[in-house]
């Protein structure tokens, strides 16, 4: 049933108003805190330094209440603070801060005094001490050649940034036991230890951690409490002082405690967000299936008459604002990866329980509800699209892509299962899958890198015609092939872009394995430790494999339409069409086709990926299927096996940077193309071809996911037949096995504006890549690269 | 021989559709936005503002079939073999080909890519052009072979076409689109090129082969929108026993840059018509159905 509840409140048309009059702001509360409790702690154990740091964090951040909020808690002194991770990585600070508030991707503000701070008191102390040095010391030399900074083979998420990437279990640890019940657990754990058994002493550092992380995140909302109590009694107004008093009232009730009701639910679903920001200033730190945790609690509220619809879309509308609010603080390069300020928090509505039932529920419908209401970059709301969804919940979903603000990401339900269920999750486990960051499919019962290396596809055809060479910088990144004269056929070419491709595979294995190990070694995470399942068992941390599932890190394929027209290029040119022989066609590229210009039309007008043509799509396929096997052969430092995937983030445009001009007919350095998506442009037969030729790629096997983005004007969707016809459109897609598509709903004129007067269109969400951000808050070469991609009209 | 077949058709008839679109027509409609449909064989798109008039294309001929005349490509069409070599060199992408021969069993590989679109949404195929009845061997064929794989299917005619023909097509197809544009035989010819009584006479026949038929109007303004003509097609519908709906088509402009790439003038009196909401009006008062 769809709820009634679609008038937006003024709480949220105030929260929001206020929310857009504030900037990002790099807030060092977070890092003096860690800085603090590091130099007042030498020679404790990397896990404990972990959880007294966090528990100072949580003791000293300032703690601010806006008005006309009904949740507690914001991630610094600024209302959008972007907190700050000395302790992973500072070297770019320093190189960047001074041009960051103007920077074109992603700038922050930062105040004069906060400014002094950062810069003379709280990163010099790190200088020997972050995981960024430990890495770099320890990368083997020609990984490090290979894999830093090179937009061939990075992985630098992993040691510039924490590592985020999970998903809390509030059904069967956080909601059942809430923190005082975790402390309890560990306190019991630890009696039973004997410490002259070292692995025991072991355990007794990790189970103290557990008591002190929980302890910090009860006595944040404790001083959150504090802080309303005083300023309780200068409220006038005898509605908001009741308000005022249920949010005191929750915040000395969770996290400590299991959640009574709704409303203390979502304070807690907050401050175990706020606490894990805090820990670790992370992306991917996902919510989970929202719509089913939550259910309960809804529907005893409702039963009780202590909730109406209203009331329940109001709170979870000021969760979104909440979710948006806070920042990620990231280097201009891991910006042009991951751009628009996303903190990739993943929210999961509908779907098939673990059980089997459809768990489409009236939160799910409200969810819908708040991302059209709130109209922010956050969550990144997903939604699982099964055969029997109902079509009153597939029309929702299509009313909500038509608003154009890029969500929700639509996924199959099936295809999801069958991708965990390959990495080897129990059945039951796997149907209870939820996505992280993106369009990664996820459990809260797992620890995995989703995201761990990028690896640029086509820059491995760059190789093959260029011995192992890169055009851009004449560095050989790639495998010395004594040159293009040997490469007489198409199936040579083909076996050395398999080779090439094998060797930055292999390079982007030793840098995952290189950051798992110092991660582990230098950055525990006791805090997500205590709600994953498996770790309070065995004693053993996440980062020290101890919950139930370890995944093995996630490799991602970027450019897989260029590799594959660029293969179907040379193939056509050379041996096919005899257009010009291997030599002209590199020596074309060397000149980024100038003076080539017909040769360039030919290129151009060879087949191309996404319009459903059997030929250039087997290619793609068999790329795909190679990375997949090639990957697989590798076990990580868990003993898991790697896992592929094609998705997104917007890391198509810092790999296009390393590329020169391709055989496909693309222009030096121009972007490659996200996921599984055709090459921006190029998909000229139809939304269907596109479909059908991404769907060719065999979803279920690709466990780290996999992305298709297609482009709509507003138009395509003006009556409610047009509507229906996406419903169907989506179904077929499902039926084809595909996982993922996401939809930007925008004309170009409008773009085209938003470029000229970003400040008439700063609530312009769109697509990236996998995520949604705010168009004019991206710069101007993504913003080009969207108005680039095809879109389609209803024909 | 064909000119298009375009996946992904949203207002060819229900559901997501493919439509083959097949070349040549017997009518020459003023507001005609198919002009590359007219001509039953091959011919050549150049487009002007592309081309840089470097001549690549007529020294590269080897039949001498491509000349220069002032500001655009001319192909001697009887002498064009349509290799492509002077496309293929265009460095400026400006010449295209229209229209292109296929088999049957391709151009149904093609109508069963999109199945399962057609499945989920009620669409199928759609016949258009030009005039699919004028090639009506290749038609009953394709028909047929939807009809075997239970797809659905639907035709856009003109009306124009010998009945006794085809009438075994017409009644395997699922839905019939045809248009009547003019009811006064004079000014249909002026619009048309032809006469409407064969029209009319098919869409009376094919009523009484009792076919779902939807009548569509394109609408242009003083030409075919005007009280006489309106009244006039209520009264022969108001006849007819098995027409669904009334499309009332609005006059577009998108085909306006085809006339100039096939070196066709453009009557520039065609006009969008501001009358469509009264005429509907007019529909519905005489009961019958109208969008």
């Amino acid at each position: 049933m769809k709820p009634t509840a679609d008038v937006m409140s003024d709480r949220i048309t105030q929260l929001l108003s206020d929310y857009h009059k504030e900037e990002p702001h790099i807030c060092p509360a977070r890092a003096r805190a860690v800085t603090d409790s590091d130099r007042e702690n030498p020679g404790v154990s990397a896990m404990m330094k972990k959880a007294r740091a966090f528990r100072r964090v949580c003791g000293t951040l300032p703690v601010n209440i806006y008005d006309h909020e009904l949740i507690a808690g914001s991630a610094g002194t600024y209302r959008r603070s972007a907190g700050v991770s000395p302790e992973i990585s500072w070297k770019w600070i320093l190189e960047e801060i001074d041009g960051i508030s103007v920077r074109d991707q992603d700038p922050y503000r930062i105040e004069p005094l906060d400014l002094t701070s950062l810069v003379k008191d709280i990163i010099p102390y790190w200088q020997g001490k972050s995981i960024e040095e430990a890495f770099l010391a320890r990368l083997p030399e020609e990984t490090a050649r290979i894999a830093v900074d090179t937009g061939i083979v990075d992985n630098d998420s992993k040691w510039r940034c924490a590592v985020g990437e999970i998903t809390p279990d509030y059904q069967d640890i956080l909601f059942k036991e809430g923190y005082g019940g975790i402390i309890r657990i560990a306190e019991s754990k630890l009696k039973d230890l004997e410490l002259t058994n070292p692995q025991d002493l072991e355990k007794a550092d990790f189970y103290q951690a557990v008591i002190e992380c929980g302890t910090a995140m009860i006595e944040l909302n404790q001083r959150y409490a504090k802080k309303i109590s005083e300023i309780l009694p200068l409220e006038k107004d005898r509605q908001r002082k009741q308000e005022l008093t249920t949010m005191m009232n929750n915040c000395l009730r969770v996290p400590e405690l299991p959640p009574q009701n709704f409303w203390q639910a979502i304070q807690m679903v907050w401050t175990v967000q706020l606490g894990n920001t805090l820990f670790e200033n992370a992306v991917a730190l996902n919510i989970g299936r929202f719509d089913q945790f939550m259910y309960p609690f809804y529907l005893n509220d409702l039963n009780r008459g202590t909730i109406d619809k209203t009331e329940a879309q109001e709170l979870i509308s000021c969760l979104w604002i909440k979710l948006s609010e806070w920042v990620w603080f990231v280097s201009r390069n891991t910006a042009s990866y991951f751009a628009g300020y996303s903190a990739f928090q993943n929210l999961t509505i509908g779907g098939k329980t673990a059980d089997g039932r459809d768990g489409t529920n009236d939160l799910s419908y409200m969810c819908l509800e708040a991302a059209m209401q709130v109209r922010s970059h956050q969550p990144n709301l997903s939604v699982r699209i099964h055969a029997a969804c109902s079509n009153d919940f597939m029309t929702a979903v299509g009313g909500l892509v038509k608003e154009g603000l890029g969500f929700p990401a639509i996924h199959n339900d099936r295809v999801g299962t069958q991708m965990l269920m390959g990495a080897g999750l129990s059945a039951q486990d796997a149907q209870d899958w939820s996505n992280c960051g993106c369009v990664v499919p996820h459990s809260r019962k797992v620890s995995e890198w989703t995201s761990a290396c990028n690896i640029n596809l086509a820059a491995a055809v760059e190789f093959v015609l260029n011995d192992g060479k890169s055009r851009i910088t004449g560095e050989r990144y790639g495998v010395e092939n004594s040159g293009i004269s040997h490469l007489n056929s198409f199936d040579k070419i083909k076996a050395d872009y398999f080779v090439q491709l094998g060797h930055l595979i292999k390079h982007a294995v030793i840098a995952t394995h290189t950051a798992q190990q110092v991660q582990a070694e230098l950055n525990p995470r006791p805090l997500f430790s205590a709600f994953t399942e498996g770790c309070l068992e065995k004693g053993l941390d996440v980062t020290r494999g101890g919950a139930k599932y370890n995944i093995g890190p996630v490799l991602t394929g970027i450019g897989l339409a260029d590799a594959a027209n660029c293969l179907t290029a040379i193939q056509h040119l050379i041996f096919i069409q005899k257009a010009c022989d291997i030599s002209t066609l590199s020596k074309a590229l060397d000149a980024n086709w100038q003076g080539y210009e017909s040769l360039r039309n030919k290129a151009l007008n060879c087949p191309k990926f996404g319009n459903d043509l059997e030929e250039v799509d087997t290619l793609a396929v068999e790329i795909s299927n190679f990375f997949h096997q090639e990957i697989r052969q590798y076990i990580d430092v868990y003993g898991s096996r790697f896992n592929s995937a094609f998705m997104g983030i917007s890391n198509y445009i810092p790999a296009g940077k390393a590329v020169g001009a391709t055989p496909c007919g693309r222009k030096s350095q121009d972007p490659l193309t996200e996921g599984c998506s055709p090459h921006a442009g190029t998909d000229q037969t139809s939304p269907t071809a596109v479909m059908r030729s991404t769907a060719k790629i065999n979803h279920n096997r690709h466990a780290g996911g996999t992305l298709l983005n297609i482009k709509f004007t507003p138009n395509a969707f003006r009556t409610r037949d047009d509507l229906a016809k996406l419903t169907f459109l989506l179904r077929g897609y499902m039926d084809l096995d595909a996982f993922h598509v996401q939809f930007n709903v925008i004309d170009r004129d409008t773009l085209l504006a938003a470029q000229d007067n970003p400040q008439d269109y700063r609530h312009l969400l769109i697509r990236v890549a996998g995520y949604s951000a705010r168009f004019v808050t991206l710069s101007r070469e993504v913003q080009d690269a969207i108005i680039e991609r095809t879109s389609y009209d209803m024909l | 021989m064909l000119f298009n077949i375009q996946r992904w058709s949203l207002h060819d008839g229900p559901g997501i559709r493919t439509t083959v679109f097949f070349k040549g027509c017997p009518l020459r409609c003023l507001w005609c936005s198919n002009p590359e449909s007219w001509n039953r064989n091959k011919d050549w798109y150049h487009f002007k503002d592309r081309c840089s008039l470097c001549g690549t294309c007529v020294k590269n001929c080897t039949r001498k079939a491509v000349r220069m005349d002032g500001q655009t490509i001319r192909h001697n069409l009887e002498e064009c073999s349509f290799c492509g070599a002077c496309a293929d060199l265009c460095p400026e992408n400006a010449l295209e080909p229209v229209g292109f021969d296929m088999d049957l069993s391709q151009i149904m590989q093609v109508i069963e890519k999109d199945s399962i679109f057609y499945h989920h949404s009620g669409g199928g195929v759609s016949f258009s052009g030009g005039e699919p009845f004028s090639q009506a061997g290749p038609l009953r064929a394709l028909t047929d072979m939807c009809l075997d794989r239970g797809i659905h299917t639907c035709i856009e005619t003109s009306g124009y076409f010998e009945f006794d023909q085809v009438s075994d097509i017409l009644a395997k197809i699922s839905l019939i689109h045809m248009d009547i544009k003019h009811t006064d035989d004079q000014i249909h010819r002026k619009l048309t090129g032809v006469s409407n009584g064969k029209i009319i006479q098919n869409i009376i026949k094919t009523d009484d082969m009792g076919k779902n038929t939807i009548i569509r109007i394109p609408l242009i303004k003083d030409l075919t929108d005007t009280d006489q003509n309106i009244r006039e097609i209520i009264k022969l519908i108001t006849r007819l026993r098995h027409v669904s709906l009334v499309e009332l088509l609005d006059y577009h402009t998108f085909g306006i840059s085809k006339y100039d790439a096939l070196g066709l003038g453009y009557d520039s009196g065609i006009a969008f018509s501001p009358r469509k909401a009264e005429i509907m009006e007019s529909f519905y008062k005489s009961g019958i159905k109208c969008k």
